[in-house]
């Protein structure tokens, strides 16, 4: 009887994990994916993390938008031609991990158009396009418009570093200007600031 | 009467092990803000009642939402939220625009940020929908993980 129950418990028990999915063996097997944005990704103190170029970006179409800035083109909506935004921190990025954002939410606002022919070859604009226009305009083709930039964004990110003890402050400065290209004047100057304090990195906050 | 000790010991770690698994998913529980009517347009919105956890519910007020427009067609938003413990609040805060047919804007508005309330202090999570079309939103918090 006694060896009934062991052998129908064994085999139930070799049953359930037979159907169970097959994980690596070990503690450190805690690979997982985390939504967009996540407030339980990494927290690093010597790097801009996700959801701070997410926030930046964020926070700086936001002020753009209530400054009125880009209403006050004469024709609408206006044509924006974003320019280099230098990154002055100790870690290298790609800063189209912050305007890729900007400009999504920017062209979705409906209150510009985002020149991608203007500018230095290559780096900023598309020079595929760029090139393919040129040849058709001096081929004459009348469907080939040329339209000017009213505005230009660009600007730079900056890092501080502070200590105090054992803790570090870190303060990244995104800094961005908008300047008229009629006038050559500054319309708009962002400034976000992202600061974050503590001994070590964290995960989640 | 052994038997009944050891049912009754196995009774009590397994209630205290239920209330453990329920007090760690109260802790970091989503209270989430909105208007009553989403497509009240009123400078000064009701607002929906919100089931704030992790003792967020017994220290944070939200005072008042006031809405606007920018540009004539964006839609602005204010929450002002009251901190009316003695003790510094910490929350993460996300914010969600819903547009005219209910559906999801994603835009950059969609990540989490965290932000600090001194006691008795009123904050306000100010922003605008980059989507003209945009009508409701939803403001969700939580208790920050690193008080």
């Amino acid at each position: 009887m006694k060896f009934l129950t062991i052998s129908t418990s064994l085999i139930f028990t070799l049953f359930l994990f037979s159907c169970n999915e097959r994980k690596p063996i070990g503690r450190a097997a805690d690979a997982k994916y985390l939504e967009d944005g996540s407030n339980r990704g990494l927290v690093n103190l010597d790097k801009i993390n996700a959801q701070d170029f997410i926030r930046a970006a964020n926070q700086l179409v936001v002020d753009l938008l209530a400054s009125g800035s880009l209403s006050e083109a004469p024709n609408q909506p206006a044509i924006l031609h974003v320019g280099e935004i230098r990154n002055d921190t100790q870690t290298y990025f790609d800063t189209d991990l912050l305007l890729q954002g900007m400009k999504r939410d920017l062209l979705a606002s409906k209150k510009v158009r985002i020149s991608t022919t203007a500018g230095p070859e290559g780096k900023i604009s598309d020079s595929y396009a760029d090139s393919v226009r040129k040849e058709l305009g001096t081929g004459g083709d009348k469907q080939v418009s040329t339209p000017r930039p009213y505005f230009s964004l660009s600007g730079k990110i900056i890092e501080e570093t502070s200590r105090v003890d054992k803790v570090t402050q870190k303060d990244f400065y995104f800094l961005l200007t908008l300047t008229e290209l009629n006038g050559g004047t500054g319309v708009w100057f962002g400034r976000e600031l992202i600061t974050k304090q503590g001994r070590r990195g964290a995960i989640g906050f | 009467m052994k038997k009944i000790t050891y049912s009754k010991s196995f009774f009590l770690s397994f209630l205290s092990l239920i209330f453990l698994l329920v007090g760690c998913a109260e802790k970091r529980k989503v209270g989430t803000i909105s208007k009553k009517n989403p497509q009240d347009q009123t400078s000064h919105p009701e607002v929906k009642k919100v089931e704030f956890g992790g003792g967020l519910e017994k220290v944070l007020d939200v005072v008042e939402i006031t809405q606007g427009k920018v540009d004539g067609d964006l839609l602005r938003i204010q929450v002002e939220l009251k901190n009316n413990s003695s003790k510094q609040v910490n929350i993460t805060h996300k914010l969600e625009w819903l547009d005219n047919e209910g559906f999801l804007v994603k835009d950059t508005s969609l990540g989490w940020r965290a932000q600090m309330i001194r006691p008795g202090e009123s904050k306000m999570i100010e922003s605008i929908s980059t989507r003209p079309k945009v009508s409701a939103f939803r403001l969700k918090i939580q208790p920050a993980k690193n008080p």
